[in-house]
C-alpha cells in the first residue's frame, strides 16, 4: 500500500560569506542534518536512503556528495543517492525523496543541502562553463548576464522603471533582516547597491556567494504523526521541467513559459484551482531580484505585467495576501544547492507554525517551494507542502 | 580557537568537445561562406538557428537546411560592466536577437555603438532595434567568426 | 511483493561506432531507438532521468544538453550522478509514485576527449583515472594520488596477502571472462587472451594489470521504463523489474573495505531478493555481475547468494571485465540480462538478477543496486 510523503523535520545553518566561513562544507552538513533529526525526533540509525545534491566544476571535489556522506554517522549500507541538476539541484533532491517514500522504496529519507558555492576563486568564470559549448560560452555569458537578460526583456517589454526592480530587491532584504539564517541582513550603503553589474541589474539587485547547508527529512505520513514532533506536513505535489538548452529556442526572455507549464501540472495534483487564494506562502527562486516578477507571473499569481502591482502594494509581506519570501530568498542567502532546498525547509516551518524571526504567516496550511538554473533557467522543480491534520 | 586552514584546490584536464553533425555544419558555413544555417522541423515546421540534428518538440530528426539572412530584431539585451576570469574585457553587450525567418533568439555579443554610456547604450539597444551580423576578418569555425551585432539604420 | 515494472525497449551505442557524435544526438539516436522498440514516441516519455558525470561530459551541469535529447523538453526530469542502476531505480520509485507512466532512463558516458583517445583503453583509462582522482577528498586522498585503479590494486593485493587468490588465478580469471565476451555483442576487448597476457599487460599498480581492470569504453544505453498499464497500450514489454535493492559500501577511513569489500552488494541483494519473492538464487537463471577485478568475483557472487566459484550463469559474456561503459555499465548489465532472458525461448517465469556498481573509486563509498527481472 502507498503512503504519502511528509516533511518530518527540517535543518538549517547560519550563513556567512565563504571567506568568513571557518567550517568545513562537510561540518557544516553535519550541522544542518543534527537539526533536521533533531526536529523530526528521528535517530540517525533509523535513516534508510540519503539523497545528497552536487554541482561537479563548481566544487572542489567531483560528486561532492560521495565525501560529505560517510561523515553524517550513518547506519553501515544505507542508499546513497547523488543528484545534481544544476541550479535545481536541491529540489531535484527534495522530489527524489517524495518519490522513494510515496513509491515504496523507503520509510526515512534524509535530504542533504550541501554548501556548494565555498570554493570558486571566481564563480561567474565557471557558471560560464554551464552555458552552451562553442555557441554561448564564447560569448562571455555568466549567472548575472542571464538575469540582465531577463531583467531587460521584462523591463522592455511592459516598461517597467528601474525604481521598481529596486523595490524587488528592498523587500527581500527587509525579509532577511528578520531571519536568522540569512546572510545578507543589511541594506547596501545606496552607492554600493547601485553599482552597475549588467543592465538593467545593480550590484543591489544581485544575490550574495554565502555558506551554510540545508538538511530536510522525509518519512511517510504515518511515521510523521507517529512520531508526533509536529504538525504533519504533506508533500501534496511536485515535479520538475526542462526547457531547451540553447538561449535560443525561447521565444521570448520576460517569461518561463516552462515554470507556467509546470505550476499546470503540479496545481492539478494538488487540486488547486485559483493559485492565488488557495497558497498562503510562497518561496520562490530569485537570485537576482526582478526575477520575483516573471516567476510570480509564471506562477499565475496574477496577470503579465501585472507583478509589479503586488511589489509596490504590500502583498508580498508577511501580513499581505501572497506572502513571497519572507526568508529573504537566495537574493539575500545563496550557498548553491543548501539555498535550493531551502525553500522546501522554510515552507515546513511555516506550516508547522515554527517560522523564525516573527514572520509567521497566519493559519498557514498551504505552501509552495520553488528552484530553478542551469543555462537560461533551463529547469525548474516546485513543490506544493500542505498541513494536514 | 583553532587556525582556520584554506587550501588552493585546482583541477586542470583537457578536452577535445565533439560538436557533431549540426553544429559542425553550421560552424563551417560561417567560416567558409559568411552564411548563417538553420534547420527546419519537418513536422512542427520551426527553424532552428543554431541548427539541431533533431527537434526537441517533436522527437523527430531535422535535416532541411536553410539559409537564413544575417538580419534580424533585437528582442533584449544587457550591458555587461564587470569581466570575469577569462571572459571577455568588460563593458560588453549580449543580446537576445530573433534572426529573420527563424522561430529561435540567436544570443550574441551586441556592438558597433559606445557602451561606455551606459544609459544612452541602454536606449540604443531597447527592444524591436534591427541588428545585422559584422563578420570577423579572421574566421576559424567559431561563434565569433561573427564578431558581432550591429543596430542598423 | 510490490508492483511490477516494464522495460518496453533497451538500446545502446558505443561511441566509437559513432564518429564524432555529439553527445546529444547520440542520445537521441539511441532513445529514439528505445522507443521505437516500445511502441512509443518522445511525447509520450514523461520523464527523462539521466546518469552521466560532468567530468566526464567536458561540461558543468551537462544534463542541460542531454534532457532535451532523451525526450525530457517540457517534461520531468533529473539526473543521478552514479552508476545507472540507480536512475533506472530513481525512474521506478517514480512510476510507482505515479510520478510518471514511462519514464526514459539514459545513461551517457562519452569522455569528451580526442576520438582516438578515447578509442584507445590506455588513454580512455589515464583520463577516467584523473576523474577518479578528483572525486576522492580534495585535501586528504587526492595529493595522496588515490584512484580507482589504486583503490582495486589495494584490494587485490590484500586478497593475494590474505591467500584468498593468486595473481595467477586472476590472471585466469580476466582471461576466462575476456575470451568468453570476445566474440558477443557491446564487447570492449573483442579478442581472446590468454592468462599469460593478461600477466604480461600494463600494469596499472601491483598486482593489477589494464586486463584485468574493466574494459572501460564509450557507451551511451537508454532504457525505456513504463507502468503495467501504460505498457499494455504499447508494443508489451521485454521484461519486467520485479524488485530491486539499493546500499552503499564504506568509506576510505572506514575499516572492511578490504576485508568485507561487498558488504553493500550483500544488503543490495538481500532486499532485492526479499521484495522480489526470491527465496534461494537457485531460482534464477541468469546473473549478471560487476566485478570491477577478478578478486572482487569471489565476494560479489557469494554477497549474491551464489557459491562464488565458476558459477556458469553469471557474465555468460564476460561481465565487466569483457565491456565496462563508465556510468552507463548498470544499464548495459540490464541490456544483456534482458537479451539473456528472451535467449532462453519461452515457457514458464524465468528470472535474472543485475548486479551494478560504479568505478569512480573503486570499491569504496560506492552504492550498489541488485534488480531481479523477470522475463516477459
Ligand atoms: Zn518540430
Amino acid at each position: 500500500m502507498r503512503n504519502h510523503a511528509a516533511v518530518a523535520g527540517v535543518g538549517l545553518t547560519a550563513t556567512t560569506s565563504p571567506g568568513r566561513q571557518t567550517a568545513s562544507k562537510t561540518e557544516l552538513c553535519q550541522e544542518a542534518v543534527d537539526r533536521a533529526l533533531a526536529h523530526s525526533g528521528l535517530r540517525r540509525a533509523e535513516i534508510d536512503a540519503v539523497v545528497v545534491g552536487n554541482i561537479d566544476g563548481f566544487e572542489a571535489t567531483s560528486t561532492a556528495g560521495r565525501t560529505i556522506v560517510p561523515a553524517l554517522g550513518l547506519a553501515p549500507g544505507t542508499s546513497v543517492y547523488i543528484v545534481n541538476t544544476g541550479g535545481t539541484t536541491g529540489g531535484g533532491v527534495f522530489n527524489l525523496a517524495a518519490s522513494l517514500v510515496r513509491g515504496g522504496e523507503a520509510e526515512r529519507v534524509l535530504c542533504v543541502g550541501p554548501s556548494t558555492f565555498d570554493g570558486p576563486v571566481d564563480l561567474q568564470a565557471v557558471i560560464n562553463t554551464a552555458l552552451p559549448v562553442a555557441m554561448e560560452q564564447p560569448l562571455g555569458i555568466d549567472g548575472v548576464h542571464v538575469g540582465g537578460m531577463f531583467a531587460a526583456a521584462y523591463q522592455s517589454r511592459y516598461g517597467v522603471a528601474d525604481e521598481v526592480l529596486e523595490l524587488c530587491a528592498a523587500q527581500q532584504r527587509e525579509h532577511a533582516a528578520k531571519n536568522p539564517y540569512a546572510h545578507i541582513r543589511k541594506p547596501l550603503p545606496p552607492e554600493t547597491a547601485a553599482t552597475p553589474i549588467t543592465t538593467p541589474l545593480t550590484l543591489g539587485m544581485v544575490c550574495p556567494v554565502s555558506s551554510g547547508a540545508t538538511a530536510v527529512v522525509v518519512t511517510t505520513e504515518t511515521i510523521a504523526r507517529r512520531l508526533d514532533r509536529n504538525p504533519v506536513v504533506r508533500i501534496a505535489a511536485y515535479g520538475s521541467v526542462a526547457d531547451t538548452h540553447l538561449g535560443t529556442g525561447r521565444h521570448d526572455f520576460s517569461s518561463c513559459e516552462v515554470l507556467a507549464l509546470l505550476a499546470d501540472r503540479i496545481y492539478k495534483d494538488a487540486g488547486i484551482m485559483d493559485p492565488r487564494r488557495e497558497l498562503d506562502v510562497l518561496e520562490i527562486f530569485s537570485p537576482y531580484a526582478p526575477m520575483q516578477l516573471i516567476l510570480l507571473e509564471d506562477l499565475g499569481m496574477c496577470g503579465r505585467g501585472e507583478a509589479p502591482h503586488l511589489v509596490r502594494d504590500g502583498s508580498l509581506h508577511v501580513d499581505g495576501d501572497l506572502p513571497t519570501n519572507l526568508s529573504g530568498g537566495p537574493h539575500s542567502t545563496n550557498p548553491g544547492v543548501a539555498a535550493q532546498l531551502a525553500p522546501v525547509a522554510y515552507i515546513a516551518l511555516q506550516l508547522m507554525g515554527q517560522a523564525a524571526g516573527g514572520v509567521q504567516v497566519a493559519e498557514a496550511r498551504r505552501g509552495l517551494a520553488h528552484s530553478t538554473g542551469s543555462a537560461w533557467w533551463q529547469f525548474h522543480t516546485l513543490a506544493i507542502l500542505e498541513k494536514t491534520e | 580557537m583553532t587556525e582556520s586552514l584554506v587550501h588552493s584546490v585546482n583541477w586542470n584536464i583537457d578536452y577535445k568537445v565533439n560538436l557533431g553533425r549540426a553544429w559542425s555544419r553550421f560552424l563551417v558555413s560561417l567560416r567558409d561562406d559568411r552564411v548563417i544555417l538553420g534547420t527546419t522541423c519537418g513536422s512542427c515546421d520551426k527553424t532552428y538557428v543554431p541548427p539541431q540534428a533533431y527537434c526537441e518538440a517533436c522527437y523527430e530528426p531535422m535535416d532541411a537546411w536553410v539559409e537564413v539572412p544575417p538580419t534580424g530584431t533585437l528582442e533584449a539585451a544587457t550591458i555587461a560592466q564587470h569581466a570575469f576570469q577569462g571572459g571577455p574585457p568588460a563593458p560588453y553587450a549580449i543580446g537576445a536577437i530573433a534572426l529573420d525567418g527563424t522561430d529561435t533568439l540567436f544570443i550574441h555579443l551586441i556592438s558597433g555603438i559606445d557602451l561606455s554610456d551606459q544609459e544612452n547604450a541602454r536606449t540604443l539597444l531597447r527592444r524591436g532595434t534591427r541588428v545585422r551580423a559584422v563578420w570577423s576578418q579572421e574566421r576559424t569555425g567559431s561563434i565569433r567568426d561573427i564578431d558581432h551585432f550591429a543596430p542598423v539604420g | 511483493m510490490t508492483e511490477r515494472i516494464a522495460i518496453a525497449g533497451v538500446a545502446a551505442a558505443y561511441g566509437r561506432d559513432h564518429p564524432a557524435p555529439k553527445a546529444d544526438e547520440v542520445v537521441f539516436q539511441v532513445c529514439s531507438a528505445a522507443l521505437r522498440q516500445a511502441g512509443l514516441r518522445g511525447q509520450d516519455v514523461d520523464q527523462a532521468m539521466l546518469s552521466s558525470l560532468d567530468l566526464y561530459d567536458g561540461r558543468a551541469i551537462s544534463n542541460g544538453l542531454l534532457v532535451p535529447a532523451a525526450g525530457g523538453y517540457l517534461k520531468d526530469e533529473s539526473r543521478i550522478e552514479g552508476d545507472s542502476s540507480l536512475a533506472v531505480v530513481a525512474a521506478a520509485a517514480n512510476i510507482r509514485a505515479r510520478q510518471a507512466e514511462v519514464a526514459m532512463v539514459v545513461a551517457v558516458s562519452l569522455p569528451e576527449i580526442d576520438h582516438e583517445q578515447a578509442a584507445d583503453a590506455a588513454e580512455l583509462r589515464r583520463f577516467t583515472e584523473t576523474i577518479s582522482n578528483y572525486t576522492f577528498d580534495a585535501h586528504h586522498a587526492r595529493p595522496l594520488g588515490m584512484s580507482a585503479g589504486v583503490a582495486l590494486a589495494l584490494h587485490s593485493a590484500h586478497t593475494i596477502d590474505r591467500g584468498e587468490m593468486t595473481r595467477e588465478e586472476m590472471a585466469r580469471r580476466a582471461a576466462a571472462d575476456i575470451s568468453r565476451g570476445a566474440k558477443t555483442a557491446w564487447s570492449d576487448r573483442r579478442t581472446e587472451v590468454t592468462p599469460e597476457e593478461v600477466l604480461a599487460a600494463p600494469g596499472l599498480a601491483w598486482p593489477v594489470t589494464e586486463l584485468m581492470l574493466p574494459g572501460e569504453c564509450p557507451g551511451v544505453v537508454a532504457i525505456v521504463l513504463a507502468s503495467e498499464a501504460r505498457v499494455r497500450r504499447a508494443k508489451g514489454t521485454r521484461a519486467w523489474i520485479r524488485g530491486w535493492g539499493t546500499a552503499t559500501g564504506r568509506h576510505l577511513a572506514a575499516p572492511g573495505w578490504l576485508a568485507d569489500p561487498a558488504d553493500a552488494t550483500r544488503a543490495a541483494a538481500t532486499k532485492a531478493y526479499a521484495r522480489s519473492g526470491i527465496a534461494d538464487p537457485a531460482e534464477l537463471e541468469v546473473i549478471e555481475t560487476t566485478a570491477l577485478t577478478p578478486a572482487l568475483q569471489p565476494p560479489v557472487e557469494r554477497a549474491l547468494g551464489l557459491d562464488g566459484d565458476g558459477d556458469p550463469r553469471v557474465n555468460r559474456t564476460g561481465g565487466a571485465t569483457s565491456s565496462y561503459p563508465g556510468l552507463a555499465n548498470g544499464a548495459l548489465r540490464v541490456l544483456k540480462a534482458v537479451d539473456a532472458l528472451e535467449n532462453l525461448g519461452s515457457g514458464g517465469p524465468a528470472l535474472a538478477a543485475v548486479h551494478a556498481t560504479d568505478n569512480l573509486m573503486g570499491p569504496i563509498s560506492a552504492t550498489s543496486a541488485v534488480l531481479v527481472l523477470e522475463r516477459a
